[in-house]
């Protein structure tokens, strides 16, 4: 029972990003744009919960969701577009668009033969005794993954010090 | 306590950077707005002091942090040569910048910061410090390509650079996630270790994450045909910056996938050799090819620097350990010739008609400026691999090494190649010597583009007669 609330709560989850998506990418409005990207962002967390990690589901949404995407609102208001409604398609790209699906659906055809969506299985992962879903990811990104840490760092910096430097007026 | 001094061991060069650069940021704070020069050159100090601390003694090998940094030779060699580029584009850029009006120390402290990004490049033997490394390099480099924004080419090659290494990165990033799913693991030796296992042999998974990830580093490396980036960037990008881009990031590049491809994929080389050796041919030919038709010197070089990596990359697809120290040899090589050439087309002015880097503008300046043009003259022989001079011995190992892994074939591509290139650097030579000024150029040598330049044409003819002082450099040198 419980395998059949997953199965439809993937689907609903699943083909909400897409669709938000792909409305996503064909407003003129980018404002509406953005509110399309955060439907998506939000279904994505979702998956993520439903895969177990709630850790990076609760980034997903406090990061992209929250922070990023206000980032972007906030551009976007100060660019103050005007135009509306849809991107007028040309028809080499619904053309183009098509090949595009066809050449796609015969890749997962030929990957279906070869059993890689099968073999692809979900599965839980195996969290250490005692410890949570964060706090194991915790644990392993304070002691072995120290380094990789750390180094991110340095790469914020980098990238502050670049900021301040091409915005700044001289 | 065995186990602190190994982990303490492997990153202590990367400590060190770390605080000299932030050093570097503090110094950028204390000194005057025109004496912003002296940043870099106490980074050159550094970087010295540096070279001199942390050079480990010969077979050598400090793995720490559960096998996932690694301070050896190879990344020392390879730290010693993004030093002598950060070194030679520092010394080159003074005047350059100056007269742009972005004489700024920030350009010289990403810079720095760059180089550190490198070396948790080359050192990674974990894809995740890889990652971080490349990263923390990119965005230098995408800072340095837009460093002049009150010009309109600079800042598109800013933006440009930044949307497709974020793409780029996106498509490596997208390997990794699929050659962790199918190994279970980041770490090189374990990768290589799941592979040679043949539990995953035939599984489309790792196929699909190797494919992925390999054409990540081929834009991160300008490999035809993930190369359309790079002439826009390097023409755009201020000519001291473009001189660095063109040597140090693509030397790191190369040299993360030497440890990631003769380590973690060793087992699978049936997969990856064919299609660097295509992608080796690819580069070299387009790369030429198109170089031939450019009439602005810095776009020719841009495409240049696109066919280097094409050699480079036959080096790599050799599989054997001369085919790494090659490509090392080559980058120590490259630094020199490639710097001075940019260096010496950084301070050539025209009234500010048209471009100042046409090729026109080359026309007559050996009757005005003799030591100019005897410089550019060097430079572009021996990027063209003409016997005497250095990139010839560079070229030559590389070859060598393809015979040796017989893979003749490879050889003789490249050979054909760089007589082919020979064209249009000569080109460049001929207008000098032979053909009549057309409008009024200024090419005043500085002190410092002089500096540069000397130390260039004098490395570049001292390797080019004594190659064996490199070549032990480099001879010990071990993935």
């Amino acid at each position: 029972m419980n395998e059949i609330f997953m199965n439809v709560g993937f689907w609903v989850l699943g083909i909400t990003a897409v669709v938000a998506s792909l409305f996503m990418v064909t407003r003129e409005n980018p404002v509406h744009s953005a509110l399309w990207m955060l439907l998506t962002f939000f279904a994505v967390a979702g998956i993520f919960i439903q895969l177990d990690a709630e850790y990076i589901a609760a980034i997903q949404v406090m990061v992209y969701a929250g922070a990023i995407l206000v980032l972007y609102m906030f551009v976007v208001m100060l660019l103050n577009p005007k135009s509306t409604g849809f991107i007028k398609v040309p028809a080499k790209v619904i053309l183009g668009s098509v090949v595009a699906l066809v050449l796609f659906l015969q890749f997962v055809m030929t990957l279906m033969g070869t059993g890689v969506i099968k073999s692809a299985q979900m599965s839980g992962m195996n969290l250490p005794e005692g410890l949570s879903n964060v706090k194991a990811f915790g644990a392993v990104m304070f002691t072995q993954y120290i380094v990789p840490f750390e180094v991110a760092s340095i790469l914020l910096l980098v990238a502050m010090i670049g900021a301040i430097v091409i915005a700044k007026k001289d | 306590m065995q186990n602190f001094m190994m982990n303490l061991q492997s990153i202590f060069p990367e400590v060190l950077m770390t605080i000299f650069g932030l050093i570097l940021v503090v110094l950028d704070v204390m000194t005057k707005k025109e004496k912003k020069s002296m940043v870099g050159y106490f980074g050159i100090a550094f970087l010295l002091i540096t070279a001199l601390l942390t050079n480990p003694q010969v077979g050598g090998k400090y793995l720490g942090f559960n096998n996932m940094l690694m301070w050896d030779n190879f990344s020392y060699v390879f730290f010693v040569i993004f030093a002598l580029a950060y070194t030679l584009t520092t010394l080159g850029s003074v005047e350059y910048l100056k007269d742009k009006g972005i004489l700024k120390g920030e350009f010289y402290t990403i810079m720095f910061f760059s180089i550190l990004g490198m070396m948790f490049m080359v050192s990674a033997f974990d894809l995740t410090i890889f990652y971080v490394g490349l990263e923390t390099m990119a965005i230098a480099m995408y800072v340095l390509a837009g460093f002049n924004k009150n010009e309109m080419r600079s800042s598109e090659a800013g933006v440009k650079y930044f949307i497709i290494g974020a793409f780029s990165s996106a498509m490596l990033l997208f390997g990794m996630t699929y050659v962790y799913g199918a190994t279970g693991t980041l770490n090189y030796l374990q990768i290589s270790e799941v592979l040679k296992s043949g539990l995953v042999a035939d599984n489309m998974t790792v196929k699909i994450g190797l494919i992925l990830m390999l054409t990540g580093f081929a834009f991160k490396i300008s490999a035809v045909p993930f190369h359309m980036w790079a002439p826009d960037v390097y023409q755009g990008a201020p000519t001291p910056a473009a001189g660095f881009m063109t040597v140090a990031p693509k030397a790191a590049a190369f040299a993360a996938l030497i440890r990631f491809v003769y380590i973690a994929l060793e087992p699978a080389a049936g997969l990856w050799v064919p299609l660097f050796s295509i992608l080796a041919v690819l580069t070299m030919t387009y790369g030429n090819l198109v170089a031939l038709a450019q009439t602005n010197v810095k776009r020719m070089l841009a495409y240049s620097a696109i066919s280097h990596a094409g050699y480079m990359m036959i080096g790599l697809v050799a599989m054997n350990p001369e085919g790494y120290r090659a490509i090392a040899l080559y980058s120590l090589i490259y630094v020199f010739m490639n710097i001075g050439a940019f260096t010496l087309l950084g301070i050539l002015k025209n009234k500010g008609m048209v471009e100042d880097e046409r090729l026109e503008s080359f026309a007559g300046l050996a009757k005005k400026n003799p030591l100019y043009a005897l410089g550019m003259l060097i430079f572009m022989f021996s990027l063209a691999g003409i016997p005497p001079l250095a990139g010839f011995i560079g070229k030559f190992q590389i070859f060598m090494a393809a015979m040796k892994a017989d893979m003749i074939w490879l050889a003789v591509i490249g050979a054909l190649n760089s007589a082919l290139a020979c064209y249009y650097y000569m080109r460049v030579t001929i207008y000098m010597y032979f053909n009549e000024p057309e409008y009024e150029v200024e090419a005043t040598v500085g002190r410092s583009a002089f500096i540069t330049s000397f130390i260039g044409v004098v490395m570049v003819l001292f390797v080019g007669f004594f190659p064996t002082a490199f070549i032990n450099f480099v001879r010990h040198l071990l993935v």
